[in-house]
């Protein structure tokens, strides 16, 4: 009596404490299919709206051999009806040797598409025709056949539009997944080169592939990864910069914790660094997780280009980094607080443009730097026909015939010019939001406090981006804190001496190849 | 995931940490008052703090060695009992926040009277504590990020700042080099070796650090080459102004940055230095802020103090912001009863933790 007692309590405890989900899975039942093929074909007529749906392909095939009944069903538009014709039909149809006996094991030597498997579930079924393949239902089986016959039209592979470069690969990925992996995979011959595939969306279901290398990238973040993209809760997942929303950790924070980029050869430079890279179907581009400071900063030029050529290029930008960041700042805050600063002739040149014009530096500045953003906004909607005209009509309306209004100073379109100008030389795209947005911040402190309006934004910005994480890694590593790396930050060794990967994703295999010093000669 | 970060700090991020909250104090009021000591030697002093800090500092470092991952306070509460320890606590607390106190209303009324003259004293109070509470806020381990990522900076600039201020240097003003005597020398510096008291309670951290051969490196490469720049800069006030001039000048920072300049074009550049004088204000504001909160809470045993940060940030404004007249308050600060008795307790109190910890046969213990 009391054993039962006790096994009665547990299991009421256990009932208890297991979650929810695990309860759901053990009750509901997966729906099976059945052996009879009308039962089937009118459950999925129903699953995909038959009659009203014109998309849902039935065609019904009759098989000597076995005197069978069989029916393929599909999607139009999402398979290969070539491939369909050559590879189930023809071979159905003609092929002799199928068997009674053979059961459904003559899928092996009939069908000769690329791939095709056995499906005993329902959903799955669903599921795969949803994905693009071709089911096959035959009388009297309680399984069915699912063939991948998968084909959309994408674009074929074009130079990149986002990250040019002028040394190096031209091509970027384009809006299919295989293309995309072969892309990759044509770079990295590697066996240890993983590629998972998860589902995501709850209605409409998008396939993320995960790229990552096995024996570098530490498992802990890819387990992170994996949880944070399997928690998504979302209807559908479209496409890659929606699930770049989905998947950052902070998602008010300006700065950004995913590195979105189009080209393979910068994907596979990060995957064997130990990051993790996200591909999908729909997108011509892929998320790089996890992301800092220095990946946000660099082009893949700056490797591609010889040793002093590429930290030129690197330099130039670290200065237009902060030219695009303080100039307006700064201009305001020595015109209006640190006049002393200026040498006496320059600021006599300033004072006599001034003269005429009513507002206070600050209001020009604003109006300035507000219309430059507008130019670059409509630089970016407007048809590509009538892109040419924009320009003129910017830099007459806004340059000359502004300064000739007397509605602003000429000094100021150099300056407003010249941080416009640096704004483009940041590569990265959100990199650059950032910057322009902290500029509008610290040109508001400044124009308040002077340089103490200055420090003040910019050691807090600072102190923000030190304490940023992204995914777990430090978003100013490996410089604060301190990580052994190759010491590719700001400026770059040549490549021969970049036998470290940098260890803040914390990879596994810690040493590209051996230390250089004791192999070859370098001079 | 990441192991190296789980909130604790390297060598690297202690050693620039020290340097920087150290070295301000060349920068503010109190070398004024140094130079009404020790005349034109008073670049010894530095020299002379950092060779008396050897011995409490190897007395601590044992100390922190045989307690593994205690904190300064955790070991005076483990080595002197509930009572004595409360009130050792409780005299670093005190002296922490009188310090920071002074100090910030010391650099409010120089930012306020030198560059931001029209701007009202709370604004600015707001916002250098106000960004000094918002880097703390971000806990020990932003504070140490942020000096070691701005540390190479401001390097540059001081060397800049340097080479543009030789044109002006007279070395005659050195001699005669033993100034008002070694022995007045000596007893002076002693009686300010608080000055360079961050050595010592940077031990309170000593869990946020992370070992024991981090801190060794940190604070022994920390003092080292905080008190050459100190005394560095000391020289250089010196030998730009002369001491008889230093002794009626208030600020002698702002005055070397006003007074260099590049060329006839580039006259005055001294807002460019000045940038980099505030950012390291806001460093010692965050660190100090950080430092009393976390004593406050130790000696009071209460487990979290991110929380307190921001009422001693307020307090600190509301008590420090009526403090008129800079000259005076150093001077009340620097000769009142607490302050002339704080060296021997900064020195002592390491000695006495050592000796008790040695009666106690600790050590001995650690060795069985």
């Amino acid at each position: 009596m009391s054993s039962e007692k006790e096994v009665s309590s547990m299991k009421f405890l256990r009932k208890l404490f297991s979650s929810p989900a695990n309860s759901q899975v053990s009750t509901k039942k997966e729906e099976k299919l059945s052996k009879n093929l009308d039962k089937n074909l009118n459950r999925l007529k129903e699953t995909f709206c038959y009659p009203d749906n014109q998309d849902f392909k039935i065609r019904e095939l009759y098989i000597e051999n076995i005197q069978r009944e069989v029916i393929l069903l599909s999607l139009n538009g999402m398979v290969d009806n070539d491939a369909v014709e050559q590879h189930i039909i023809h071979p159905l149809l003609e092929d002799t040797s199928v068997k009674e006996s053979q059961g459904l094991d003559f899928i092996k030597e009939i069908i000769t598409a690329k791939s095709a498997s056995k499906v005993s579930s329902l959903s799955k079924v669903i599921n795969d025709i949803l994905m693009g393949n071709t089911i096959i239902l035959i009388e009297n089986y309680s399984q069915a056949i699912s063939v991948a016959t998968t084909k959309f039209s994408h674009r074929s592979i074009q130079q990149s539009t986002r990250e040019t470069v002028l040394k190096g690969p031209k091509e970027s990925f384009t809006e299919s997944g295989d293309v995309n992996t072969s892309l990759i995979r044509k770079r990295l011959r590697d066996e240890n080169l993983v590629s998972e595939k998860i589902i995501v969306g709850e209605r409409s279901l998008s396939k993320v592939s995960m790229l990552y290398i096995k024996d570098i990238a530490n498992p802990d973040l890819v387990e992170r990864v994996t949880k944070r993209i399997k928690q998504i809760k979302a209807d559908t997942v479209l496409e890659i910069p929606i699930l770049e929303q989905h998947i950052e950790e902070s998602s008010y924070s300006l700065i950004p914790s995913v590195l979105y980029s189009e080209r393979p050869d910068r994907a596979v430079s990060f995957l064997q660094e130990g990051h993790i890279v996200l591909l999908m179907d729909s997108s011509s581009s892929c998320l790089i997780v996890p992301v800092t400071f220095c990946a946000l900063f660099h082009t893949p030029e700056d490797s591609y280009q010889r040793w002093a050529y590429g930290n030129f290029i690197r330099l130039i930008r670290l200065v237009s980094f902060f030219i695009a960041l303080l100039t307006p700042a700064v201009y305001i805050a020595v015109t209006n607080y640190h006049i002393e600063m200026i040498p006496t002739d320059l600021l006599f040149a300033i004072a006599a443009t001034r003269e005429r014009v009513p507002f206070p530096s600050v209001v020009e500045v604003f109006f300035m730097e507000g219309a430059f953003e507008l130019l670059r906004e409509a630089g970016i909607r407007i048809p590509s026909a009538i892109g040419p005209t924009i320009g003129i009509v910017g830099a007459l309306i806004l340059g000359t015939a502004a300064v000739e209004a007397n509605l602003i100073s000429p000094i100021l379109v150099i300056v407003v010019s010249i941080t416009g100008l640096a704004s483009f030389t940041i590569a990265d795209d959100s990199l650059s939001f950032l910057i322009r947005i902290m500029k509008f911040v610290i040109l508001g402190f400044a124009s308040l406090y002077g340089a103490l309006g200055i420090v003040v934004t910019f050691i807090c910005f600072m102190a923000y981006m030190a304490h940023f994480k992204s995914f777990g890694v430090p978003f100013l590593a490996p410089l604060v804190p301190y990580y052994k790396s190759s010491n590719d930050l700001i400026l770059r060794p040549p490549i021969w001496k970049q036998w470290l990967r940098p260890f803040y994703t914390d990879p596994e295999d810690d040493i590209r190849k051996k230390d250089p010093e004791e192999g070859f000669d370098h001079e | 995931m990441n192991k190296a970060s789980d909130g604790r700090i390297g060598w690297r991020e202690l050693i620039t940490m020290l340097i920087l909250v150290n070295v301000m104090v060349g920068t503010d009021m109190t070398p004024v008052f140094l130079f009404k000591l020790g005349k034109n030697a008073t670049w010894i002093f530095p020299l002379i703090w950092g060779v008396i800090m050897i011995i409490p500092l190897l007395a601590l470092s044992s100390l922190l060695r045989l307690y593994g991952d205690k904190g300064l306070i955790e070991i005076i509460y483990h080595l002197t009992g509930k009572y004595l320890g409360f009130i050792l606590g409780s005299g670093l607390s005190l002296i922490v926040f009188n310090l920071l106190i002074r100090m910030s209303s010391n650099y409010i009324q120089e930012t306020t009277e030198i560059f931001l003259d029209s701007t009202p004293d709370i604004e600015v109070y707001l916002l250098l504590v106000g960004a000094a509470y918002f880097i703390a806020k971000y806990g020990f381990e932003t504070i140490g990020r942020i000096c070691s990522l701005l540390f190479p900076y401001i390097v540059v600039s001081f060397v800049i700042l340097i080479i543009l201020a030789r044109m002006d240097f007279i070395y005659d003003f050195l001699y005669p080099l033993e100034g008002p005597g070694i022995m007045k020398i000596i007893k002076s510096s002693v009686v300010n070796l608080p000055l360079a008291m961050e050595f010592i309670l940077i031990a309170t951290f000593f869990p946020f650090i992370k070992n024991h051969r981090h801190y060794r490196r940190g604070v022994w490469g920390g003092l080292v080459v905080s008190m050459i720049t100190l005394s560095l800069i000391l020289t250089i006030y010196i030998i730009m102004f002369d001491y008889n001039q230093l002794e009626v000048i208030s600020h002698p920072f702002n005055l070397l940055i006003r007074v260099t300049g590049i060329s006839r074009f580039f006259m005055n550049f001294d807002a460019f230095f000045f940038a980099f004088w505030l950012m390291m204000v806001i460093i010692r504001f965050a660190f100090y802020l950080y430092l009393n909160s976390a004593l406050f809470a130790y000696v009071l045993r209460i487990k979290e103090f991110e929380p307190l940060l921001l009422p001693f940030a307020t307090l600190t404004i509301i008590i420090g912001l009526p403090i008129e007249n800079p000259v005076k308050n150093i001077q009340v600060f620097k000769y009142n009863l607490l302050w002339n008795n704080v060296w021997w307790f900064i020195i002592a109190l390491p000695l006495l933790l050592w000796i008790i910890a040695y009666l106690k046969g600790e050590f001995s213990n650690e060795k069985g």
